[in-house]
């Protein structure tokens, strides 16, 4: 054994992805293509025009993505045994700090889970005192205010003056990744490593301890990223993306990590980096320019992983980690707010794809990221080419042969056409089932409650996941229009609570996706009407677009869409709320001290 | 297990804790900017290869002349 690294199993840094990889672009590409090739022979069936061209185009585009996504899923299902990360016993030597960028958030709650993860550290058996920094970039006043009192708080419970820092910048140049880079160049020598955090992160003492051991015991290893679970999710909305992270991600985050190779994922949290590595390769520059593509990167993370790895240094994500918890949005609103940041990121990353030596893959990587935001306008464009072909279709010439009495009926396609729609439907549906069948057959479904349970709430998340889905795509294809007419989306604080919205704010978030949905059917059934049909369930959700956001953003009952989390609830997230409950109980918190 | 704490909480003369103690250490880690940019990277190295490619068909020509 080499630096506490099994032998045997070898360092996953050096895991060989090329097989993973070919088999994934491969068979995404062959169903593209078959995607293709029905549809272009339906749309020629009666003559080829360029409007069934482009269609084509758009078909082959949109089957390959949603194709990715399924195959990614299946290398998942079927790769456990090969990302296996390399079992560590070694002693920790170097030295750890937590880093804890905010950025006007609710200090309560986000000192009470340093609190939390600070005595799960010293919990351990031998404990580990670990070094904290709160890098706050807050610029509301009152939180600001707070932040001190909190921190005066959190030093008294934990006696960790000089151990846990607070410091908060008067100018957020570079936002969060100009937070840890002004962290590293004030005193980033003093650490070997560097836990990343969100304000809403919490992860356990064990947790951190084998991050610790593992970034040790691989010497190239640059950055190790966790596969955060999302927790305390209280809205439909919150459960069901709450139980779709938890049921499905491992599985694509496996398929993902046998890809990957030493070129894996940042997220901007729940990771452990090596000091020195990140600071040698991840100065990031300001784009030229002005926002949105140009001025500071917003999406920092995928750009630090691929500068990590350009530097030689292994980025890797360990999906067995446990102990790895989020919050994520509870309404269908912040998620779209979330999502405009990230959609003008991600089309940011245009400007960086082309940096001198990036491997393949991280450009590939930033290239996904790109696509994801494309995907939305790419349906969109399919859903207007297509009325517009039928609209433009010419009538049909039952005699096109001269001198022949008899008429002659074209051949019926429309099965060629309801088999691609059902082989484009099963792409969607097919990996989450196959995940749902998986769970069963190994017993993992014990955790979500059980086989009936999961199973019937992998079809409800699918239900509520098909209904929401045009609206999360109307959100998207105007962010995307808003970045490329050159509207800067900011950074607006995340919303953290219960999420619980109102009729009229739904109304008022909603109702221009209630007027594009009606529009779009009124004139598709005007001048289509062949295809109001297919049209209605991406026009109905639209229309129907304020009831679901604010339907889906009521509590949900806890025997909803369960996760392991709610059968057995995780020791920091529980030792979370005994802190903050002490907080708000003076006397419990003297009991506590 | 491993204490790590990087610097010892210092006390005043009243024996509270100053609120310096709370300052992070002093230990710069330079932290360069990269280039990322097309500027500097497959602009140059797309015109450096013409330039090479050129080079040998010069050099060809040359030999066969």
């Amino acid at each position: 054994m080499q630096n506490g690294v099994d032998a045997d199993r070898g360092g996953a840094s050096a895991r060989r992805p090329d097989g993973a990889r070919a088999l994934a672009l491969t068979s995404s590409l062959l169903a593209a293509f078959a995607a293709a090739m029905v549809f272009y022979t339906y749309g020629a069936a009666d003559g080829l025009s360029s409007i069934d061209v482009i269609r084509t185009g758009l078909i082959l585009l949109s089957t390959w993505w949603l194709a990715w996504g399924a195959a990614t899923a299946l290398l998942g299902l079927t790769s456990r045994q090969h990302s296996l990360p390399p079992r560590v016993s070694a002693q920790i030597t170097g030295k750890t700090v937590v880093l804890v960028p905010v950025y006007n958030e609710d200090p309560t709650s986000t000192f009470a889970r340093i609190a939390a993860m600070d005595d799960s550290l010293r919990a351990l058996d031998p404990p580990l005192l670990l070094d904290f920094a709160i890098l706050s970039d807050t610029t509301n006043p009152a939180i600001a205010e707070a932040e001190e009192r909190w921190f005066a708080q959190l030093t008294r419970r934990q006696n960790s003056l000089g151990r846990i820092y607070y410091r908060r910048r008067k100018a957020n140049i570079g936002r969060k990744a100009g937070n840890i880079e002004d962290f590293i160049t004030t005193s980033g020598a003093a650490w070997d490593y560097a836990v990343i955090l969100d304000a809403d992160s919490l992860m356990e003492g064990k947790t951190i301890a084998e991050m610790i051991r593992r970034i040790e015991a691989e010497p190239r290893l640059g950055l190790l990223q966790t596969l955060p679970r999302v927790v305390k999710a209280k809205s439909i909305f919150g459960r069901a993306m709450q139980f779709a992270a938890g049921f499905h991600s491992p599985a694509f985050a496996r398929g993902l990590a046998a890809m990957q190779g030493s070129s894996g994922p940042f997220w901007g949290h729940n990771a452990i980096v090596r000091l020195r590595a990140w600071a040698d390769n991840c100065g990031l520059p300001e784009l030229p320019g002005k926002a949105p593509f140009g001025g500071h990167i917003l999406s920092h993370d995928s750009v630090e992983a691929a500068l990590l790895a350009r530097g030689g240094w292994a980025v890797r994500l360990d999906d067995d980690l446990d102990g790895s918890y989020e919050e994520g949005p509870e309404n269908i609103l912040d998620h779209a707010k979330r999502d405009r940041r990230w959609c003008q990121g991600n089309l940011q990353h245009s400007k960086v794809i082309g940096a001198p030596g990036l491997p393949a893959w991280s450009r590939f990587s930033l290239f996904q990221g790109i696509f994801a935001y494309i995907a939305p306008l790419i349906w969109l464009a399919f859903i207007v080419a297509s009325v517009a072909a039928i609209t433009w279709q010419a009538e049909l010439d039952y005699f096109p042969e001269a001198h022949w009495p008899l008429p002659v009926f074209p051949d019926n396609h429309a099965p060629k056409a309801i088999g691609l729609a059902l082989g484009i439907f099963g792409l969607l549906v097919m990996p989450k089932l196959l995940v749902g069948l998986d769970a069963i057959v190994t017993g993992r479904a014990k955790n979500f409650g059980g086989a009936l349970t999961s199973l019937r709430a992998v079809l409800t998340e699918l239900l509520l996941s098909s209904l929401v889905a045009p609206i999360l795509l109307a959100f998207q294809c105007r962010s995307v229009f808003q970045v490329l007419s050159g509207r800067d989306g900011g950074w607006p604080p995340s919303n953290r609570g219960d999420g619980h919205l109102s009729f009229s704010e739904s109304w008022a978030a909603g109702r221009w996706i209630s007027v594009v949905g009606l529009g779009g059917l009124a004139m598709t059934h005007a001048f289509a009407p062949a295809l109001t049909l297919w049209l209605a369930p991406v026009a109905l959700p639209m229309m129907l677009a304020p009831v679901l956001i604010w339907w889906t953003s009521r509590p949900a009952s806890p025997q909803v869409f369960t996760v392991p989390a709610d059968l057995s609830v995780p020791d920091i997230l529980a030792r979370h709320d005994m802190v903050l409950t002490s907080w708000s109980n003076p006397i419990m918190e003297l009991r506590v001290a | 297990m491993t204490n790590q704490t990087t610097t010892q909480p210092v006390q005043s003369a009243s024996g509270d804790l100053c609120s310096d103690a709370s300052a992070l250490p002093l230990a710069p880690l330079a932290m360069p900017k990269q280039v990322l940019t097309l500027e500097g990277g497959i602009a140059r190295r797309a015109f450096s290869a013409l330039a090479l490619m050129i080079e040998g068909l010069k050099h060809n020509f040359r030999r066969a002349g």
